[in-house]
């Protein structure tokens, strides 16, 4: 990043955006040249997270000011969070029972629910992204399918499989495959014609053709279409907790809930948060992993 | 996804098999296009579902035939009752969309504007679209109670983040070069905001509300569900404690047909009102 004093005019991508001469806003041009330059880690952690405190000090404000039951304040929550579910014990990995038996039966269905529908939802995208007639035949089962908000279905869920496991586990793979199968349809479809053409005229074989043209020319639309399911698949993964089971980590915010242990509801509610935010980092470490040819080529065919 | 006819195209290995494969007489034809095969899965399913009924496949608790939802769908869809429970869940929906368009879009516009704002937001919208919003449910009954007004925050904060965090992408996106051009020309800001910079972030952001669109409805049905006074969600669940299986068949149909028509219409709008952002709406997935 190239900090001139005449920043409007030559300045780098990121701050091009912040038009307009620099003098006239000195606060925050102060702060961008704080945030773009802060050498320490401390520093960037700062310029990033900031916000995220300022959210959490608002929380504790407006419930102080509040001062409703069903509302507590984040120290409080934060507080019931710990005792809940962590203890000072290393043999039990730091976490309370209710921890292992709540969150292990939470995370084994939805970790169920979403691999089988990224078996499904890869094997059944690839096979109708190559063909077309295929596609066509289930392509208005598949829009109704998809339109269906997956909610609905818990009822059915219901009424099939009773309050268990497989209740839960089916909601989540009805819910999360369609996403899945239509972004790994797209992407195949969306190949370059010249890429094809280009691999059918070095007479590629096709298992060969599947692994070096088929599978990475479609991995950026099949990893959005993974990470729009996963969002779906814990949404999902709450509700049918919240409606019918004997355990789990939405089960007990609403036994919370219902026995008026308010407190205990929110420390629930921050373990979630805890959760999808923990998995929402690994995702996209594996996301940049994974896609960093990608973003590579990319990058070079716009510098040139 | 756009027409299957113009994709079939790309796919050369099929392209050429299909055009190699036999004589092209009216009937192979007719049967070759997409709405006919389309037709035909349908009818499958239909016809699996009706083999597993008469066989006995299924508990007729469990799957009613399908003649008999049929006939469900229709009397639901002649009720005024019924009706005008959709009509809530519509509204609802309308509604949220709303009052998430108008709020995070601006928003978004001007936290993508302003650079030393950029990141600490998106780490915080980030963070906050990590939590799955229904786990508020039950919290959010207790605050607002069992009306509009729960459902409205409930649905807000679920698609508030992807609506703000495409609006934000989309403005940082802007090729720089065209704001250089831009500024050499001494256009003022809101010039450039208005000939370079939305013009250029409108696809990403109609892509973050057709993901937006189909979350709000997932959500309004969970709350409906849990306990709401009104939506479609509530007959669902109110025919599955009488028990009539046939008639939450029926209604789980109709929510589907619901969402479809809610989608096409949002699609319609947007292929209307905002034509150049077609390319772009068809590389985003919706949810």
């Amino acid at each position: 990043m190239t900090e001139t004093p005449n920043a409007g005019r030559t300045a780098g991508p990121t701050t091009a955006a912040a038009a307009g001469p620099a003098s006239q806003r000195p606060l925050l041009a102060g702060l961008t040249r704080a945030t773009s330059s802060a050498g320490t880690a401390a520093g960037r952690a700062f310029a990033y997270s900031w916000m995220v405190v300022l959210l959490l000090v608002a929380w504790e404000v407006a419930s102080r000011i509040y001062q409703s039951p069903y509302f507590p304040t984040f120290t409080d929550s934060a507080a019931a969070f710990f005792t809940n579910w962590f203890v000072a014990d290393a043999s039990r990995g730091f976490v309370t029972e209710q921890f292992t038996t709540d969150l292990g039966s939470s995370m084994s269905r939805a970790a169920q629910g979403w691999l089988i529908s990224v078996v499904i939802g890869l094997c059944a995208g690839i096979a109708l992204g190559v063909s077309p007639r295929a596609a066509a035949t289930v392509n208005p089962l598949i829009r109704f399918g998809m339109s269906i908000p997956a909610t609905a279905l818990l009822p059915l869920a219901v009424v099939f499989f009773g309050i268990t496991d497989e209740m839960n586990v089916s909601l989540i793979v009805v819910g999360t495959v369609f996403p899945i199968l239509i972004n790994t349809m797209d992407g195949v479809q969306g190949i370059d014609r010249t890429v094809i053409m280009t691999a059918r005229s070095m007479r590629m074989g096709r298992l060969r053709y599947f692994f070096v043209v088929l599978l990475p020319g479609a991995s950026p639309q099949i990893i959005s279409g993974l990470r729009v399911s996963l969002g779906i698949g814990l949404i999902l993964m709450v509700v049918s907790e919240l409606f019918a089971a004997t355990n789990g980590i939405g089960y007990y915010i609403v036994l919370a809930s219902r026995q008026f242990r308010y407190v205990d509801m929110w420390s629930g509610v921050l373990l979630i948060a805890v959760i999808g935010l923990l998995l929402n980092v690994l995702f996209a470490l594996v996301e940049a992993r994974v896609l960093r040819w990608h973003r590579e080529s990319r990058k070079r065919a716009g510098s040139t | 996804m756009s027409s299957t006819s113009a994709e079939t195209l790309d796919h050369a290995p099929d392209n050429v098999r299909a055009a190699a494969g036999g004589p092209a007489g009216p009937l192979s034809r007719a049967l070759r296009s997409p709405l006919a095969l389309g037709a035909l899965g349908v009818g499958a399913v239909v016809a699996l579902w009706q083999l597993a009924s008469t066989l006995g496949l299924v508990a007729a608790e469990s799957l009613p035939a399908p003649w008999t939802v049929a006939l469900r769908i229709k009397d639901l869809a002649a009720s005024t009752d019924f009706r005008l429970q959709v009509l809530d869940t519509v509204w609802t929906w309308l509604l949220s969309m709303a009052v998430t368009i108008v709020v995070a879009v601006p928003m978004g516009i001007l936290l993508g504007t302003v650079a030393a704002l950029y990141r600490p937001t998106v780490t915080v919208v980030h963070a906050l679209r990590s939590v799955p919003a229904t786990v508020f449910i039950p919290a959010s009954v207790l605050l607002f109670g069992l009306g509009l007004t729960m459902k409205l925050a409930l649905t807000v904060f679920a698609i508030f983040g992807p609506v703000l965090l495409n609006a934000v992408y989309g403005v940082h996106n802007t090729e720089p070069q065209l704001l250089t051009v831009a500024r050499s020309m001494r256009w003022t800001r809101m010039q450039i905001l208005r000939r370079v910079v939305l013009p250029s972030a409108l696809p990403s952001i109609v892509t973050g509300i057709r993901v937006a669109s189909g979350i709000a409805l997932i959500v309004i049905v969970s709350v409906e569900l849990l306990g709401a006074s009104y939506g479609i969600g509530t007959v669902i669940v109110k025919y599955q404690g009488i028990p009539r299986p046939d008639f939450v068949y029926a209604g789980v149909i109709l929510a589907g047909v619901l969402g479809w028509l809610l989608y096409t219409t949002l699609a319609a709008v947007e292929r209307r009102t905002l034509p150049w952002t077609r390319r772009g709406a068809d590389s985003g997935g919706r949810s």
